[in-house]
């Protein structure tokens, strides 16, 4: 009892990096009272990024700010329950921002699940290579010489204006299975059957009629962008 | 750390994607998206800058009891779906795909038929 007192008067979980509070909250079954309070200080850290990631990608899907408020909670309650996270794959990335990435794929991961029952998606290793595939998340987009550059904010809101244009025109219908497809669909692989499932259930179509819609998608967007840059 | 130097590059299809990821649409998959997000978005006005992740409910598992909400819009979709065949319709555009210049033709049979 005395050595666990020891033990938690020495643990200053506020300035211990987001990695190992997350080992700790992996603990919670031997150390319940430090892995709560490593999830607590956890959330402090991540919850206003992730409340903004929510509220974002939720109003591309057409959700309203209380079901980006639920699905952070389930974003978060997932990293309690199954902390996946693992440190080995986020090679050359600062730690900070690989746990950042990772809990913004797990919110678009639940996200992209909610509508099924109106709760927090189910652990499903279908999800994981979204969640966990860091190998090819990591720098994929880097600068060649790393160095992380970002453009003027006026060029930013110009580019946010196009892609918006780009996507204007389509319903919602095709906006989701477009984003679906590119958020889940791997090269020469099928999408995830229980994310196709999802999708043909919550917009009440057919495998066949979600095809048609994703071509359909991709075929605007690419004829949007041919004419934007003059090849039409 | 980066600065204000990098100039915009053409959108393409080639490109397309990473603005997605960028931007909002899909999810960050580089500290650079991370960076565009929030500088794109910072002053934005987030309706919930000052809602709290209620730890307490995660942990006693209290969370998933909770009622929710379901206010999807995708009601709209047949509305926006509409708008974007007529505005093809309307330009008269050469490059309309087959697929859709059948559709529309199905459309137009329908309508004829039930006159």
């Amino acid at each position: 009892m005395k050595v666990e007192q020891k033990i938690d008067t020495e643990i200053s979980f506020e300035t211990l990096p987001s990695d190992e509070l997350i080992e700790y909250i992996s603990f919670k079954t031997e150390y319940p009272e430090e892995a709560e309070k490593a999830f607590v200080e956890f959330c402090s850290r991540f919850e206003r990024k992730i409340f903004e990631k929510s509220e974002i990608y939720c109003s591309k899907f057409g959700y309203s700010e209380a079901v980006a408020e639920y699905i952070a909670h389930c974003a978060f309650a997932r990293v309690w329950k199954y902390h996946s996270f693992d440190k080995g794959k986020a090679k050359k990335q600062n730690i900070e921002d690989s746990i950042h990435i990772w809990l913004c794929a797990i919110l678009y991961n639940e996200m992209v699940k909610y509508h099924k029952s109106h709760s927090c998606a189910e652990k499903n290793d279908e999800d994981l290579p979204i969640i966990e595939s860091f190998d090819q998340l990591i720098d994929y987009y880097l600068d060649n010489d790393g160095e992380d550059l970002i453009e003027k904010k006026k060029d930013l809101k110009n580019r946010l204006e196009e892609i918006e244009r780009s996507l204007q025109g389509l319903s919602i219908k095709h906006r989701t299975i477009y984003l679906t497809y590119k958020a889940y669909k791997e090269e020469g692989k099928y999408l995830p059957r229980n994310v196709s499932k999802n999708l043909c259930e919550r917009l009440n179509l057919t495998q066949a009629s979600i095809r048609v819609y994703r071509m359909e998608a991709e075929s605007h967007i690419k004829n949007y962008l041919s004419y934007l840059n003059g090849n039409k | 750390m980066g600065t204000n130097k990098k100039s915009l590059e053409k959108l393409t299809e080639e490109n397309f994607d990473i603005w997605l990821h960028s931007l909002g649409f899909l999810y960050p998959m580089s500290s650079v998206h991370l960076q565009r997000f929030d500088k794109l978005y910072e002053d934005y006005d987030f309706k919930l800058k000052n809602k709290k992740i209620d730890t307490k409910a995660i942990i006693d598992q209290s969370f998933c009891s909770k009622p929710i909400i379901s206010d999807n819009t995708l009601n709209l979709t047949l509305e926006t779906e509409i708008k974007s065949l007529k505005m093809v319709a309307r330009k008269g555009d050469k490059n309309i795909p087959q697929r859709i210049i059948d559709k529309m033709k199905q459309n137009h049979k329908k309508k004829d038929d039930q006159n």
